[in-house]
């Protein structure tokens, strides 16, 4: 019996994970809820944003129990809309959460969130020399994603579709090449909205899917978070043991001598 | 008698009082209560340079600056 989680380990700059289920902690209707769902998805990063600190309002403090539960944080550059704002938001994040790995994310329109390519690469490139592990989200462009390999990017992180549309892989004929094409590991990210999707993101031979809204807005969402494991696990497995050749005419699975001959 | 009394404004809305050249950030933090347990997963600039936490006691300052403090929150 396969074995994933012993045989089949993800590589990012030296780090192992077993499981190939990335997470974000957004939209969860609380702290507990979130802490519960991550940890029946198995999954073993999330990523999360900084903001200003609201100085009146309560501190939800979302950090201890990711902690408590040996995650790799990734944090994210959300809201910057300029290669500019990345920076400065990846080094505030690196001093915050004493880590230099980032996901790289620069979406100046608010009504689909397409991340800009000329200001990640930028950023990027930036990034990179300043010594952080650089995660990019972006759209899935093969040659960006060569682009951002060639300038030093650990992974990418193509989308299958916006953001929070729970579309699938809308995406799919170019993840496909840019999985094909890349040396580095190949991570969806966006518009996963079920197991179905990520299993099959994963049989395509992505090396790993991050979902957050899909489960979050769950209505039951430790539910979903296995759901998504065991869907993410069973893709990897697929992709692994090898899918048949897809063809247009029937080839018969049983022998086709006359009945009774 | 001159007061050393000035402002530091703090996430661009907020303005504590500072006594000009010998306040330090980790006052202005500890007034703000953001005490050392939350520090751990927060950041501050001054006037938009980071200013790396094991800086902040020998930080002093003089009156006008904008301090931003970040903080991590939930995001995908």
């Amino acid at each position: 019996m396969l074995d994933l989680e012993v045989t089949d380990k993800l590589m990012i700059s030296g780090h192992h994970f077993c499981s190939r289920l990335f997470t974000g902690t957004g939209k969860f209707a609380n702290s507990e809820l979130m802490t519960q769902s991550l940890s029946a998805s198995a999954s073993e990063l999330v990523t999360m944003s900084l903001k200003r600190v609201d100085l009146d309002g309560q501190r939800d403090d979302i950090l201890a129990p990711l902690l408590a539960n040996n995650m790799k944080l990734l944090p994210n550059t959300s809201g910057a809309k300029t290669a500019q704002d990345a920076i400065f938001a990846a080094h505030l994040a690196r001093e915050a959460l004493a880590t230099n790995w980032i996901k790289l994310e620069i979406h100046p329109d608010p009504k689909y969130l397409m991340p800009d390519p000329i200001e990640t690469l930028k950023a990027a490139e930036t990034l990179v020399k300043d010594g952080f592990v650089v995660l990019p989200y972006m759209h899935a462009d093969p040659v960006l994603a060569k682009r951002l390999e060639e300038v030093g990017c650990q992974a990418v992180m193509p989308l299958g579709a916006p953001i929070g549309s729970n579309k699938g892989l809308v995406s799919q004929d170019f993840l496909q090449i840019i999985i094909e094409q890349a040396n580095v590991p190949v991570i969806v990210d966006a518009g996963i909205g079920a197991p179905s999707h990520a299993a099959y993101a994963m049989e395509l031979g992505a090396d790993a899917v991050l979902i957050n809204t899909a489960m979050a807005v769950s209505p039951d969402p430790v539910a979903m978070a296995r759901a998504f494991a065991m869907a993410v696990e069973s893709g990897r497995m697929a992709y692994l043991a090898g899918l048949g050749t897809v063809g247009s005419q029937a080839i018969a699975t049983s022998p086709l001598t006359a009945f009774l001959d | 008698m001159p007061s050393n009394d000035q402002w530091v404004s703090v996430n661009q809305h907020q303005k504590i009082t500072i006594e000009a050249g010998t306040s330090t950030l980790v006052d202005v933090l500890r007034e703000l209560e953001i005490d050392s347990k939350v520090a751990v997963a927060v950041a501050v600039a001054i006037d938009n340079q980071i200013v790396t936490q094991s800086a902040w006691p020998d930080t002093v300052l003089h009156g006008g600056e904008q301090l931003s403090i970040f903080g991590a929150i939930a995001g995908g």
